[in-house]
């Protein structure tokens, strides 16, 4: 559904932030984009939704090419970005006006995740909070039912009651023809959400897996002390020794933790890549 | 479904549109309309020829039609002024000629009435007036058909560069469409006059600007020459160089536009 082939991207053509860059992604998954702030994670995310156009290279999303822009692909790509831009009217003017743009709007559901989320009935959009706004945008995208939804840093500005029930809705919002691609350097607001995982590195991609795949290979566990354990990619002090994400020969299983894989990618890129590869 | 143009999603675009902008372009019309009555009308309520609300007209067209009108232009694409409107707008699933030509279209649906409504009341008003001065007054006199012709077209060019200014820059548009015109007309007027003097280097007086005649004052000779345009070369720039002067630069918007990236 979204294929990057050898894309070379960058702001000035002698600063490169890509360039090589391939990415496959089916639907039916949600895809969790992790990536330190700068890591390239936006821009990567614009360059999908035909926002930034590739320096070379070849991108293409439900079979067509982003950067055409053409309506039959905006009406299946729907883009939440970071900081969000809502016209100056009530939610019903906004539904009613941007709706039917796209042929599979389920209205009923608009309202259901609008009731999930709280937010109250016949507001002025300029009237609401910050998060309030990207909650109405949030429901508004999944009720599309459009078959890419990317989100940039979709928790930004939530509440944290409003983020677990952000991971609920998105979760219950996934059908096998739908692929969302959500980032975020927030890790753990994806915990139970996603079921593959793309970490950017210094713009590369270090690891493209399902989290089926990441456990098989790591293990997520404690160790009481860490001297002489080459097996450990990486270690923080916890109550009980240490949390430690180590190589997992025995194929033990152990529920992947996203912040600690964020780490130990960010500390042993070249070791994960290997891993991976 | 049609790609680059299909009619029901352009009355969708043009929906949003309205539903975004509606207000605040229909505020500022309101404005310029009112504006416009206020220095048209007065001439009106004299019975005694005043050459105070004649100019008042004269000021009305370039304050409010000229500068006024392309002020209303160079808000047309606020959807584009920010990175996260241009988001929004460009992600909206219509092709790139259905964003361009509703924001045209609702440009252009304020700007034509504005422009007949201006000569409408410029026409009725001296007629009027004419009619209500005392017996012995002198008469005002309408502009000439030429100078209203001219003026629209006028009107169009500048409304052209300012709807491609609108796009070109994202912050503060209006005031930089004005210094970029400013410029490259004073290049223009720089660069015509230096070629003209390079053609007649024994001239002392020169007045030569471009698409206009030029005034010489050879010191040889000791006599003024006005040169004129050839009539047939007038006609053609008075009516095809502007309208592809305006053409031009909707084209070059409409691929600014479309190129935009974010």
């Amino acid at each position: 559904m979204i294929h990057l082939d050898s894309v070379a991207f960058g702001y000035s053509k002698r600063n490169l932030l890509f360039e090589n860059l391939s990415l496959h992604l089916e639907p039916g998954h949600i895809f969790g984009l992790l990536g330190k702030n700068g890591a390239g994670k936006s821009s990567l995310l614009r360059l999908i939704a035909g926002l930034l156009y590739p320096l070379s290279g070849r991108i293409e999303v439900n079979g067509y090419e982003p950067k055409k822009r053409l309506p039959a692909f905006l009406q299946e790509v729907f883009f939440v970005p970071e900081e969000i831009y809502l016209p100056s009217v009530t939610v019903d003017q906004y539904a009613r006006t941007l709706a039917p743009f796209y042929p599979r709007f389920d209205e009923s559901e608009f309202l259901r995740h609008l009731s999930e989320f709280d937010i109250p009935d016949g507001n002025k959009l300029t009237g609401m909070s910050f998060g309030q706004k990207k909650k109405v945008l949030i429901a508004f995208a999944l009720a599309t039912n459009t078959r890419v939804l990317i989100m940039d840093e979709p928790t930004n500005g939530l509440d944290i009651p409003s983020k677990s029930q952000f991971r609920k809705i998105v979760s219950t919002a996934l059908r096998p023809d739908r692929l969302m691609l959500i980032s975020t350097h927030q890790v753990r607001d994806l915990d139970n959400l996603i079921d593959h995982v793309i970490i950017l590195d210094d713009s590369q991609i270090v690891i493209q897996h399902n989290l089926d795949a990441v456990a098989e290979r790591l293990y997520f566990g404690t160790r009481n002390q860490l001297e002489n354990d080459t097996q450990v990619l990486y270690a923080e002090p916890s109550l009980h020794g240490y949390n430690a994400v180590t190589e997992n020969p025995e194929r033990e299983e152990s529920r992947v933790d996203l912040e600690q894989l964020f780490n130990a990618v960010l500390k042993n890129p070249g070791k994960i890549k290997e891993m991976f590869g | 479904m049609n790609q680059t143009f299909d009619f029901q999603r352009f009355l969708l675009t043009l929906r949003l549109e309205i539903a975004e902008k509606g207000r605040n372009q229909l505020l500022m019309a309101a404005v310029l309309v009112g504006g416009l009555l206020l220095m048209m009308l007065p001439i009106m309520f004299s019975k005694e020829y005043s050459q105070l609300f004649f100019n008042l007209q004269l000021i009305a067209l370039v304050m409010l039609v000229l500068f006024g009108g392309s002020l209303y232009t160079a808000q047309v694409f606020g959807q584009y002024n920010s990175t996260n409107s241009t988001i929004v707008a460009l992600m909206v699933p219509a092709s790139r000629l259905e964003k361009f030509l509703s924001t045209l279209l609702i440009n252009l649906a304020f700007i034509v009435p504005f422009i007949l409504l201006f000569l409408g009341l410029h026409i009725w008003t001296t007629d009027f007036a004419n009619n209500n001065l005392l017996p012995d007054e002198k008469k005002y006199e309408k502009l000439p058909e030429e100078i209203l012709y001219a003026i629209i077209l006028v009107v169009f060019v500048i409304q052209g560069v300012a709807f491609l200014g609108a796009i070109y820059f994202t912050k503060a548009s209006y005031i930089k469409t004005a210094a970029a015109l400013l410029v490259l007309t004073v290049f223009g007027a720089t660069a015509n006059h230096y070629i003209v003097k390079s053609m007649v280097p024994s001239a002392t007086y020169l007045s030569a600007y471009p698409f206009s005649s030029w005034q010489l004052y050879l010191i040889e000779t000791k006599q003024s020459y006005y040169i004129d345009l050839p009539k047939k070369l007038v006609g053609s720039y008075f009516y095809i160089l502007p309208i592809l002067v305006v053409l031009s630069i909707l084209y070059i918007t409409y691929v600014r536009l479309a190129e935009k990236e974010v």
